[in-house]
């Protein structure tokens, strides 16, 4: 309590810096996700982008336009959507959240019928835009946060955590449909997830921030590569084999009788494989490391 | 043009908001009558023990009130309900999707809430027009009576520039409830004559804070009282205001830091 009495007289501030020194260039219709813990600087990236923040050092280009300097001209380029916040009218059917911004972009008649339709087929929600926001899903309202933010065709999406909070058959249908909207309208979209199977699934391309650095830029391949030196096997018995006969073998993440999870050198697998072979084993998979996994890795080191 | 759109689209969107939770409109038309009736119950207890007040007759104090409540119905209808959760919407990072819109971010941020349960408050207002046009000593031309309405517009952007100056001060200072609550109580020195207020607190109010004009213009100019300098300087500092709140805004808006 004293303190904050005492703040009300003195403060000390300390300057953090969100976003520090980062540099890249994104090509047209390229799907690049942004991955990184809480507070790395994704989100404030995103923001830089589409001109809500206005950094106090630095250069951004975005589609031939500062984005700082709000022209209406890049602002009808260009769509945000966030996971956490909603933007359609709450009260309202979704439809008229649609007609809002049908005004506000000066989406011609055609164009607006045509994109409706489209994105009503692709997500499924032509049963859902005459039903007020209110009453939606989580899911459902995603789905048509994504249509609203698409009816007029922007060059560039920005989706800040698009899937947080939804089920996985709502994550795989938002994904699905991104990916299609991605490979059939050309579209550039910078995505920030916490679900790595989002990143896995979508993004050619991968950066990786944390404290405001960019740590890592590249492929996802690349970055299996250069960071998963291990892979995963997972094995299942048709009769016992104990754990110190699967220690001898690979690094045990779990085990019990019937099932057991391996850890395993990417330069060991023949090697472990063909001992494991030698037990009694029904089943055996090898997979990569979780990207979730590799990631933990990385900012580990 | 695309912003009268934009702002007529946000008015349609309000009004079918309205429809949804109707009962406000009945609540609001009962809660304004009963302040308007308490403000003329003042009046007409100021008035039976003086014959007028710094020079206005009674009727003519009721036709300042009806001005003023007018500029308060239509700052209650357009933006003072966006003005006063303005801090919240800055600390909370609603604004964001506002600013990547193609449209003005100052327009949409104070014009999001159109308040059309208000309207039932205008009607009251109606009222007392009526009432005050019966106490008048001699019946007011209808010209003048249009230019004084006229001046309301003028008011409404001086009313208006003012509140969202004060508004934009939250990119500096956070939460701004005990700035905004000043301006508000400030606001009620325009339900009187101007000239009650006597030299240096008239020049105040009539050129730093300019709130004693914001109803007693309206009220002179359909009284047809010879102010042709005033309201030149009136419609001056609306121009000075508006141009100093825009100012504000942009550079308040450049240190908006947005919310995760």
């Amino acid at each position: 309590m004293g303190s904050y009495i005492k703040s009300l007289f003195h403060r000390d501030y300390d300057t953090v810096k969100a976003v520090h020194d980062i540099s890249f260039e994104i090509k047209q219709g390229e799907f690049v996700g942004f991955v990184g813990p809480n507070g790395a600087g994704k989100t404030t990236t995103l923001k830089m982008l589409s001109g809500i923040l206005f950094p106090t050092s630095g250069e951004v280009t975005v589609a031939g336009h500062v984005p700082w300097q709000r022209e209406p001209q890049f602002q009808r380029k260009f769509s945000l959507v966030m996971g956490q916040k909603n933007q359609m009218w709450w009260d309202l059917p979704v439809i008229e959240s649609f007609q809002f911004n049908k005004t506000i972009y000066e989406i011609p008649d055609a164009t607006f019928k045509a994109q409706k339709e489209m994105l009503c087929e692709l997500l499924d929600i032509g049963h859902l835009i005459n039903n007020p926001v209110r009453k939606l899903s989580l899911g459902e309202r995603m789905k048509c946060e994504l249509a609203t933010a698409l009816l007029h065709k922007p060059e560039i999406l920005f989706l800040d955590e698009p899937t947080i909070g939804l089920d996985v058959i709502s994550q795989k249908r938002i994904r699905d449909f991104l990916a299609e909207y991605n490979k059939e309208q050309g579209a550039t979209i910078i995505l920030t997830s916490h679900y790595m199977e989002d990143i896995r699934r979508l993004c050619d391309r991968v950066m990786i921030i944390d404290h405001g650095k960019l740590i890592y830029d590249g492929t996802y391949d690349k970055l299996i590569e250069k960071y998963a030196d291990t892979k995963m096997i997972e094995v299942g018995f048709h009769e016992g084999v104990s754990e110190a006969d699967l220690k001898k073998v690979a690094h045990v993440i779990s085990y019990n009788h019937a099932s057991a999870k391996l850890s395993v050198q990417r330069k060991d697998i023949t090697k472990a494989t063909t001992e494991l072979l030698k037990l009694p084993i029904e089943d055996i998979s090898i997979q990569e490391e979780s990207m979730e996994e590799i990631v933990r890795e990385i900012f580990s080191k | 043009m695309h912003t009268f759109s934009v702002f007529k689209k946000l008015c349609a969107m309000n009004l079918k908001q309205l429809l949804v939770y109707r009962a406000n409109f009945f609540i609001s038309v009962i809660l304004m009558g009963a302040w308007v009736g308490a403000y003329v119950i003042l009046i007409e207890v100021i008035f039976f023990h003086i014959d007028s007040l710094a020079g206005w007759s009674k009727g003519e104090t009721l036709l300042i009130l009806s001005f003023y409540y007018l500029l308060q119905n239509l700052s209650d209808l357009f933006f003072k309900d966006n003005i006063e959760s303005f801090d919240d919407t800055v600390i909370h990072g609603e604004l964001d999707f506002l600013i990547v819109k193609p449209a003005p971010t100052r327009m949409l941020a104070f014009f999001w809430r159109i308040r059309w349960d208000q309207v039932g408050s205008v009607i009251i207002t109606l009222f007392l027009f009526t009432y005050a046009f019966q106490n008048l000593a001699q019946p007011l031309s209808p010209g003048y009576f249009l230019i004084g309405l006229s001046m309301v517009l003028v008011s409404f952007i001086l009313y208006f520039s003012l509140l969202t100056m004060i508004a934009s001060s939250t990119f500096w200072i956070g939460r701004n409830n005990s700035l905004r609550t000043i301006v508000f109580s400030i606001t009620q020195l325009s339900r009187y004559p101007r000239q009650i207020y006597g030299k240096i607190f008239g020049l105040i109010f009539s050129s730093f804070i300019p709130m004693a004009l914001l109803a007693t213009i309206p009220a002179e100019t359909a009284l047809a009282q010879p102010i042709g300098i005033l309201i030149a300087f009136f419609i001056g500092i609306t121009i000075l205001f508006s141009a100093l709140s825009q100012w504000v805004w942009l550079r308040g808006l450049k240190r908006y830091s947005s919310a995760n």
